[in-house]
């Protein structure tokens, strides 16, 4: 009885996350991407005075920064909104616990 | 004589690069009525990542030239586009609707946000590149001077020449080019007839980066030096060259580029090298006092 | 609220509009409005200026969000589209609704038929593949180049403009403006076609051959006319439909007789004239 009641709470909310998941994690995948490609090289690479010439370093962890805190700054923009436009959408603890549960 | 055709020869290689830099405000303007103060950043950008490519392909082996120029032409557009749409995208477009000073303010703090980045991220100092492109023809020989046309000078001029009729056609048979000149006229008109005009001006903030970066990649050959305060005085003298051609007119950009570039020459050349920056600006102000819609540039049409 | 008096025909509309409400602060331009056009059909939406009627377009077009009510557009197919959730190049590409204004907004700077190919910008930029086949004149590219023109010289030459095919848009008188405007939305190869008092401006012979032309359009293209009029002698001529506005309210609908002998009718008209100006929300 009780599982059956979570259940049918479970329902609607599982779709609503779902709904709003696939655009939102687009979103963000997109702008995650173009960072990628404004960071890949400018910041990926750093020309270093040498004998001779010049000489690249890589740092592809400050890439992964970038690209991941665009990312996470895209996604919570974006849920921020759907949050907003949806007049009675999940609090954002719910509904990030049913994604965390769905993901 | 001799030292005249070589300073043609060089102001022209100098006005393909301003031209082609200056098409990108050219366009710009001509779609939303602003200035892009942050274009001359984005040639910077062209620059830096074109050097990055050359060493790059150093380390990879890649000797064939060709093969290597080409390398660095996609890898500088494609990134160079990519920072283009990003500043349209994060600077300008949020402020569409806005009171008409509001995107030029943040155009001019993108280019100081632009300056900044390249400098923290790869130097302040500037950065050389060993010269790729070696040779030439030796056109005139005399006792006293020698008049030479170096393979990157002619690679240049061939390139901007393509370039600039590749745009030419783009503008007046593609329907990304009407769409464009559809924008410039009315742009609620133009989105009732199912144009995404805020597309329209995402590419063409991209092509004119993509344009930028080839003349950062011809800067940085020709040069050989590049540093994060290129943009600044290249952008201004493309901007003059837009203005000056009428800007908003596509060979008018072209054509301002080219004059820039043939007045600062010859001015260092045959006067002295301090001032050349005084001849060029001297000449836009005599040519808006006389012909304020530039040289190419048609009377202001009333937008709504 | 007067019940929605909707004839239910047997086809379903191509066009329901469904309790429009548009309040701009505290004035109501359109007040609870409900009707519907048909492919196929010319519906009318009348009434003396301020009455609403441009407001109405606005909200079809996407130029305004509707305070209230639903828009829809049912395409053959089955889909349909709300039109009050979409932006305007939206509601022009994909739910297929075209428009022109009663003052005449062409590309006065290009030519006649770039104004035409223009409106074809979607179609043409897909098959350019945006942009890269079209500059090196791939074929594919130039097959959907010399369609559009096809199809852009169709409707010039239906509104008698073909020989002035290259001349900037600008440069043409009036009249041949306005037919020009029709016939760029006609390229945009529209479902509904929303005309914006086309008459205006028209003399008598002009006014003629344009109602010819869209009782042409009406009954050869699978397109509904919504045509708005303050003008009442034109729209009596070839409307199959009318809607009476006044005040933003819908007063009367019907078939033109129907609505020519209705006395709310008879009513609004005669006692409007020194007021029309003074309302001004359309």
């Amino acid at each position: 009885m009780t599982a059956e009641a979570s259940s049918l709470k479970a329902g609607p909310h599982r779709t609503l996350s779902r709904d709003l998941l696939a655009p939102v994690l687009k979103e963000a995948g997109i702008a995650a991407l173009v960072a990628f490609g404004l960071a890949v090289f400018m910041i990926g690479f750093r020309t270093v005075d040498a004998q001779g010439g010049l000489q690249l370093e890589t740092r592809w962890s400050w890439v992964g920064i970038a690209v991941g805190a665009v990312f996470v700054g895209r996604l919570a923009l974006a849920l921020r909104r759907h949050w907003r436009r949806a007049d009675q959408g999940p609090g954002i603890l719910s509904a990030l616990s049913t994604r965390l549960g769905a993901g | 004589m001799p030292y005249f055709v070589q300073q043609l020869i060089n102001g022209v290689t100098l006005g393909s690069i301003y031209g082609l830099i200056a098409i990108g405000y050219t366009m710009v303007y001509g779609i939303i009525g602003m200035i892009n103060f942050a274009h001359g950043d984005i040639f910077m950008i062209g620059a830096f990542i074109a050097l990055i490519t050359f060493l790059l392909l150093g380390l990879g082996d890649i000797t064939w030239l060709p093969l290597a120029l080409i390398l660095v032409l996609l890898a500088s557009m494609t990134l160079t586009s990519v920072y283009g749409w990003t500043v349209e995208r994060l600077a300008y477009r949020p402020l569409r609707g806005s009171f008409r000073l509001a995107p030029l303010i943040s155009a001019i703090g993108m280019s100081i946000f632009l300056q900044n980045y390249v400098q923290t991220f790869q130097s302040a100092r500037v950065r050389p590149l060993q010269p790729v492109i070696q040779g030439g023809i030796t056109l005139i020989e005399s006792e006293t001077f020698t008049v030479n046309l170096s393979y990157l000078q002619i690679m240049i001029v061939v390139v901007t020449i393509v370039l600039m009729g590749t745009f030419t056609l783009l503008i007046s048979r593609t329907a990304l080019g009407r769409a464009q000149r559809a924008c410039e006229q009315d742009r609620t008109m133009a989105e009732l007839l199912g144009i995404n005009v805020d597309r329209t001006i995402s590419l063409t903030f991209v092509s004119g980066a993509a344009l930028a970066s080839v003349a950062g990649i011809m800067f940085v050959l020709y040069y050989g030096v590049i540093d994060f305060y290129i943009g600044f005085l290249a952008g201004i003298k493309a901007f003059t060259a837009a203005v000056l051609g009428g800007i908003g007119s596509l060979p008018g950009a072209m054509l301002g580029g080219l004059l820039i570039g043939l007045i600062e020459t010859f001015w260092s050349a045959y006067f002295t090298i301090e001032y050349k920056d005084v001849a060029a600006f001297t000449i836009l102000v005599l040519v808006l006092i006389f012909r304020p819609n530039g040289l190419l540039g048609r009377p202001e049409i009333e937008k709504v | 609220m007067t019940a929605p008096a909707i004839a239910r025909s047997t086809t379903t509309p191509l066009l329901s509009v469904e309790h429009l409400t548009m309040r701009f602060g505290g004035l109501t331009a359109v007040d609870d409005l409900s009707f519907n056009a048909e492919s196929q059909k010319i519906t009318a939406i009348i009434g003396p200026n301020g009455a609403g009627k441009t407001t109405v377009f606005n909200c079809l077009t996407g130029f305004y969000r509707a305070t209230v009510g639903r828009l829809t557009l049912r395409h053959e197919n089955g889909h349909n589209y709300l039109l009050e959730r979409m932006t305007d190049h939206e509601v022009a590409a994909r739910a297929r609704v075209a428009r022109t204004f009663q003052n005449i907004r062409l590309f006065p700077a290009m030519s006649v038929l770039e104004n035409l190919m223009v409106a074809q910008h979607n179609k043409l930029m897909r098959a350019s593949g945006y942009t890269f086949l079209g500059l090196i004149a791939a074929p594919g590219h130039r097959k959907a180049e010399r369609a559009a023109v096809e199809l852009a010289r169709y409707w010039l030459s239906r509104v008698g403009l073909e020989a002035q095919a290259d001349q900037s848009a600008g440069s043409l008188p009036y009249g041949a403006q306005r037919r020009l405007e029709i016939a760029r939305a006609l390229c945009t190869e529209p479902l509904l076609l929303c005309l914006d008092e086309p008459a205006a401006g028209l003399n008598a012979r002009e006014s003629g051959e344009l109602n010819e032309f869209l009782l042409y359009v009406r009954d050869h293209h699978p397109i509904g006319l919504l045509l708005i009029e303050h003008d009442m002698s034109v729209v009596m001529q070839i409307a199959d439909h009318l809607v009476v506005l006044d005040y933003g309210r819908k007063i009367s609908e019907g078939t033109t007789d129907f609505v020519r002998n209705d006395p709310t009718v008879i009513r609004a008209y005669l006692g409007v004239e020194e007021e029309a100006d003074a309302t001004n929300a359309g």
